[in-house]
């Protein structure tokens, strides 16, 4: 036995994956496609309203695509995690080789990162004997929610501290957000990441929609909000 | 409609007509009118009906704060007349009146008199018989109240969101304090909120011609970059948590520093009927002039005790009314108020006050004396007709927020009220709140408590020792009298009250003193003082004087009673936030809806409890397949070199020698050995263990597991994996056969057996199996990844769907699992039940060496006979009884109860699982159930009614 | 009750963030007579007052840590995790 079933089917003629939004973002007007073996909505309909509202007020695309990994290590290895990715430090989303690095307790850290570099990841990583790795891709609801009033849209339903000296670029929550577990990372200055338990994500696609629907945001699609963030630019130093 | 000449300051636009109506009828009003300044203006003075009395009322406050003038607007209740907006075509009602509020036929209570309904007299005399109570409630409910809730869900509709703020300094209060405080701290470079009930800023000093100040401070504060909430009460304090309720949004600020700049509420005065309409505070007589340039009468008689009350009488005079003026201090002050009151030709009687108000359903006349230290008159004294009595009681601090906050209050008798003192860390009080009378010491008070509030983040302010020196300077406030209990002609008529609201009167809180309610507490529970919406704002100073008077205690001895929050009245609506419910939802779930499921909550979770034909569902399962979806099954991940020894210390029977790719069942107990859980473990390898909770329970599972797993201090990690695990159950006699045509895994009995665990890919998609089966049929557990769910499941429907397979929901799966008496833990066990009581006796393992969670307590609980079990029961004569009916015991006493009972479509008969006495637990004993009035004779079995040797399941 | 608490991995929180886990007790080292077991299992202390205690976080690190709260107050003194909570007396 094995934990292969953790993983999503892959290869060309595995089903594509769905994202936990998937009959939310359809019942939206998603416009699909496949993309690295998952059914992504690069937009809903209306580019030009959806570049508004990234702009002016508020945009939020389903990335639940993007790739996560828990790696856990026991009480003695802390120092192991700790040192990974040029060094980790609670509350902080250390940007590495297309991945974000999160060290969420002492022994615990959660990886973010793009579909295509996951398994490559994750193969190092189980070199290391002393961390046990997981994928926990579907565990996870994504969301990236974008533009200048996000923080706001998230003042609507959790009751994290996201004013900016708490919460600069690159850093990292975990903590109740509409009332559930979740965890956002500041990816740029008015860019973030929520990730909730994916049975979750239905629920919380109501709730991001009534919150930032009435601050003048919208659905957006994958790309609209993945100018390149600071967090990105900046490499892991942000 | 008549208005004055254009008020400096004054909030109302006249180009803007405002229509409304009140109990129908058409009313008017300009833009920026409250419905009481709007209805005030076009002559009506009767605002409600009062609480117990039905006496007519009108206004007292004119801010906000009295109960005086509740209204019911549409679908709520309660809104308060003198701060609520007019709107075009807003349909406002009066309250608590039948038939009319001119005309009250209750108003008989008050009439016959006094002996009717005196204080206690609910208490005493609906207590008995108490099977009446609910129809005493019945009507006692629509004779008292205030305002009528609506009937229908859809009209309860509130648009409310919430708004998390955090920030450095909080400011309540945005008067001449507050904007100073705000302006100070923000300029010092903090994050600021403001808050103010009043839809205006400004508080006092606006109203009392300091709007030009006002505008400067506000603009002060803008560009500083606070955030200005206004028409926004701050409801109270909960542990530093301050809920802002403005309009459709309740701000929940939290913030390092909280400034309290609330200001003061003017005192009533007490005396015989002070309560008829055209009895206001002065302040609100002056408000509803300056604000709303509505004249409040015509001829004033000005009751005071302090310089407040002078200051109103001028401006009262200055817009045309014709006063006179009765300070209770012997000197009005001595200041130079009292000079340019006599100045402006009116007449001033000192050593004076009301003692009495005349008129048939409003103020005609005053009788005005002076009074001795007790409030009783000296003489006759005079009598002045008017249509206005304009009180100022003195002022008292509002310090209610500061109270919650933490603040303790003591009596200062030269303000004749309470301050507030020993604020904790980072409160901070200004203005009047703070004691602080004057304009210009307010307004230095507030940039203090700014500064401070900055200082306390850190930041290095100046100035802040000149400004207390300066501040330490101000001229002193002028005197205040302390107002007597009651101010008493000695006639015998009337009613002086303490509490408008509750309509509690001097007479009731003596009362309630010779009766033993000696304290304020017990007198606020008895005589329900200080209980109404204002909050004891009016009626906690007179009522501790009154108790005063009467137990012969000072002020400071009686004390305050505890303004709970809410401090301003919020509806509940507004409360309860958004309705949006934090469902779980399986990645099948849409499959669910498509197939017209019957969606119903388990737990958290969203489920498919059946889909249209659970009969049919569960005979298909028995006779072909089905598939249920089970997604919600917890699911963990246990791994480390220790993870078999922490199950062994978990679970009471043995895990640790599980041979990979085998499956076992397990209870999981608390220490008092009950069960609290159950579930599946699988090995995977040597350290790693998936394991199942029931779908309720995996929360409380993970918590505790990994709680132990950090007090044993074991080399393991756990993981939650429910939500990313799907898992369905595909069982019944073809299962094998559609299985088969998904994988390429062997599926035999002899390579894939009952309780084994395999890997195989189906469809394409990675799977778990596991050879388990809950229904009671052969049956595989399949799990995998959940963004594979809906093809997984629809490739086992489209295959199953050629033998007659069928998806069935949760209601046939209880059907289906009861045949096997395979028991739901939560559902047939309670909180008391063990292992021993569930028939389970052999899942403890009392020889294993490990000490496990519950264990003493399994083995006392092993050493004796449980007092009851759960068995497996039918009714011969068919009756199906209700869940939690009772079984009755030998001598017909209740002992146990029915769990589950369903009628099985397969076996024609109903079945079920009961707590039995243990003497009844035996196989064919006779039982009875007590089912609401029914008796039902019962036959105990312990063997599964369907596959009693479980052969199916292992075929 | 709305207080602030401090997650030693995550930092400070809204309470409801966390899952009260109870007064800390300790369980019997070996077999306990029947009167101790009752104790364990059925009795606390309830302090009005300082009491040590353990929290769960529930909605961030899922981690279990040590607190010293005032019942009365809400005021919670500190929070560790148990290998860095300060030695004292846990009440048994
Ligand atoms: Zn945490």
């Amino acid at each position: 036995m094995s934990l292969a079933f953790l993983t999503a089917a892959g290869g060309a003629s595995a089903p594509a994956a769905l994202s936990p939004f998937d009959a939310a973002t359809t019942a939206d007007g998603g416009v699909f496609e496949v993309r690295d073996g998952w059914r992504i909505a690069s937009g809903f309909g209306h580019p030009a309203a959806e570049e508004q509202a990234c702009e002016h007020a508020v945009g939020w695309a389903d990335v639940s695509h993007l790739g996560k990994l828990e790696i856990q290590v026991s009480a003695d290895a802390a120092d192991e995690l700790a040192g990974l990715a040029g060094g980790l430090a609670l509350g902080r989303a250390v940007r590495d080789r297309d991945a974000w690095w999160c060290l969420l307790t002492p022994v615990r850290a959660l990886l973010l990162c793009d579909p295509g570099v996951l398994a490559g990841l994750r193969q190092e990583l189980e070199a290391n004997a002393a961390l046990k790795v997981l994928d926990v891709t579907s565990q996870f609801a994504a969301l990236r929610i974008g533009g200048p009033l996000a923080r706001e849209t998230f003042a609507r339903f959790c009751a994290l501290d996201l004013r900016p000296e708490r919460m600069p670029v690159g850093a990292c929550m975990q903590g109740s957000v509409a009332r559930t577990p979740g965890v956002v990372v500041r990816m740029a200055t008015d860019q973030y990441v929520l990730l909730t338990g994916a049975a979750l994500a239905i629920y919380l696609w109501s709730v991001v929609s009534d919150a930032g629907g009435r601050l003048g945001g919208r659905p957006v699609g994958v790309d609209a909000l993945s100018a390149p963030s600071e967090l990105e630019e900046a490499g892991t130093h942000a | 409609m008549s208005r004055l000449a254009q008020q400096p300051g004054e909030r109302i636009d006249r180009s803007q007509p405002v229509s409304f109506t009140f109990d129908g009828k058409p009313a008017a009003g300009f833009a920026g009118d409250t419905i009481v300044s709007a209805l005030y203006a076009g002559g009506r003075r009767v605002f409600s009906r009062s609480f117990k009395y039905h006496r007519p009322r009108g206004e007292l406050c004119g801010c906000g704060q009295c109960a005086n003038s509740l209204f019911q607007i549409e679908g709520a209740p309660g809104i308060r007349g003198c701060s609520e907006p007019i709107r075009e075509g807003l349909r406002v009602v009066h309250q608590n009146a039948w038939p009319s509020l001119d005309f009250d036929v209750m108003r008989a209570t008050d009439r016959v008199g006094g002996p009717f309904t005196p204080v206690g007299f609910y208490y005493k005399t609906f207590i008995r018989p108490r099977r009446l109570w609910p129809v005493y409630e019945k009507v006692l409910r629509s004779a008292a109240g205030l305002g009528r809730l609506p009937r229908r869900q859809d009209e309860r509709e509130w648009e409310t969101e919430y708004r998390r703020r955090r920030c450095d300094v909080l400011v309540i209060g945005g008067g001449a304090a507050g904007l100073a405080a705000a302006t100070r701290a923000a300029e010092l470079g903090a994050d600021v909120v403001l808050c103010d009930e009043d839809a205006v800023l400004g508080g006092l000093l606006g109203i009392e011609g300091g709007h030009e100040r006002v505008r400067e401070l506000e603009g002060r504060a803008r560009d500083a970059g606070v955030e200005i909430l206004s028409g926004a009460p701050a409801l109270g304090f909960f542990d530093g948590l301050v809920p802002v309720w403005q309009g459709s949004t309740l701000h929940q600020v939290r913030a390092d520093q909280h400034v309290v700049a609330t200001g003061a509420i003017q005192q009533p005065l007490v005396f015989a009927d002070n309560d008829l309409p055209g009895v206001m505070l002065s302040g609100g007589a002056r408000r509803l002039a300056a604000a709303y340039a509505v004249k409040p009468g015509e001829r004033a008689v000005v009751a005071t005790v302090d310089d407040r009350g002078l200051d109103d009488a001028l401006a009262l005079s200055a817009v045309g009314l014709d006063v006179v003026v009765a300070d209770l201090r012997p000197d009005a002050g001595g200041g130079e108020l009292a000079g340019r009151i006599r100045a402006a030709g009116i007449t001033l009687l000192t050593g004076h006050t009301v003692v009495r108000a005349q008129g048939r359903d409003r103020v005609e006349r005053a009788v005005v004396a002076k009074v001795d230290a007790r409030g009783r008159a000296l003489g006759d004294g005079s009598t002045h007709d008017c249509d206005l009595i304009a009180v100022s009681g003195g002022s008292a601090g509002a310090l209610s927020l500061l109270l919650q906050a933490g603040g303790r209050a003591i009596y200062r008798p030269e303000i004749a009220g309470f301050a507030v003192t020993e604020l904790p860390a980072g409160l901070h009080a200004a203005g009047a709140a703070a004691g602080h009378d004057r304009a210009e010491a307010v307004e230095v008070s507030g940039a203090i408590a700014g500064a401070e509030a900055a200082a306390a983040l850190g930041r290095s302010p100046n100035g802040v020792a000149d400004a207390r020196e300066r501040l330490a300077q101000l001229p002193a406030a002028a005197p205040v009298a302390t107002p007597p209990a009651q101010a008493s002609d000695g006639g015998r008529r009337g009613k002086a009250f303490v509490d408008l609201d509750e309509d509690v009167t001097v007479k009731d809180i003596k009362r309630a003193t010779l009766e033993g309610y000696d304290s304020l507490e017990l007198s606020k529970r008895y005589t329900t003082v200080t209980m109404g919406p204002s909050q004891g704002r009016f009626s906690q100073l007179p009522a501790a004087r009154v108790l005063a008077a009467e137990t012969g205690l000072d002020l400071g001895t009686v004390g305050l009673t505890t303004a709970r929050p809410p401090w301003s009245t919020v509806p509940m609506g507004v409360l309860a936030g958004r309705p949006l419910e934090a469902a779980k939802r399986s990645a099948v779930h849409r499959r669910h809806e498509e197939l017209g499921a019957t969606v119903r909550w388990a737990g958290d979770w969203r489920r498919a409890y059946d889909y249209g034909d659970p009969v049919g569902e569960s005979v298909a399962v028995q006779a072909a397949a089905g598939i249920i979806d089970v997604s919600t099954l917890g699911k963990l991940l246990v791994r480390g070199p220790d993870a078999g020894e922490l199950l062994d210390r978990l679970y009471p029977n043995r895990m640790s020698n599980l041979a990979p790719d085998r499956i076992r069942y397990g209870v999981t107990t608390s220490e008092a050995g009950r069960i609290t859980d159950d579930g599946t473990v699988c090995r995977i390898d040597d350290e790693t263990f998936y394991v199942t909770t029931t779908s309720a329970g995996v929360a409380g599972v993970e918590q505790s597991f990994t709680w132990w797993l950090e007090t044993w201090g074991l080399n393991a990690h756990i993981t939650d994996l429910t939500q990313g695990v799907a898992a369905m159950n595909l069982a019944g006699p073809q299962a094998r056969g559609v299985l088969t045509g998904l994988t390429d895994l062997d599926c035999s009995a002899e390579a894939f057996k009952y309780l084994d665990a395999r890997h195989a890919e189906i469809a394409g998609v990675p799977c778990m199996l596991l050879r388990i089966g809950f229904v009671g049929e052969l049956g595989y557990e399949i799990h995998c990844p959940s963004v594979n769910a809906e093809h997984v499941w629809d490739a086992i429907v489209r295959a199953g769907s050629k033998v007659g397979l069928r998806p069935f929901g949760l209601e046939p799966q209880r059907v289906l699992r009861l045949q096997k008496l395979h028991v739901i833990v939560g559902q047939d066990t309670d909180s008391e039940m063990t292992p021993y009581g569930a028939g389970m006796d052999w899942i403890v393992k009392l020889d294993k060496q490990q000490d496990f969670i519950g264990r003493w307590a399994l083995e006392h609980t092993a050493a004796h006979e449980p007092s009851v079990r759960l068995v497996g029961f039918t009714t011969p004569g068919g009756e199906l009884p209700t869940e939690g009916a009772v079984v009755l015991g030998t001598d017909g006493a209740p002992e146990g109860q029915v769990t589950s009972a369903r009628r099985s479509p397969r076996l024609g008969q109903v079945i079920g699982l009961a707590t039995v006495p243990a003497a009844l637990a035996g196989d064919g004993a006779q039982i009875w159930i007590s089912d609401a009035g029914r008796r039902i004779a019962a036959t105990v079995t312990t063997k599964p009614f369907y596959d009693p040797e479980g052969e199916v399941l292992r075929s | 009750m709305s207080f602030l608490l401090t997650c030693p991995n995550c930092g400070t929180r809204e309470v409801t963030d966390f899952g009260f886990g109870g007064e800390a007790s300790t369980r019997p080292a070996s077999r306990p007579s029947a009167r101790e077991l009752n104790t364990y299992i059925y009795f606390r202390r309830n302090a009005a007052g300082v009491q040590r205690e353990w929290w769960h976080h529930r909605s961030g690190c899922r981690a279990w840590f040590l607190a010293e709260r005032d019942t009365r107050t809400n005021h919670v003194i500190w929070t560790a995790l148990p290998a860095d909570a300060p030695a004292g007396q846990t009440p048994a």
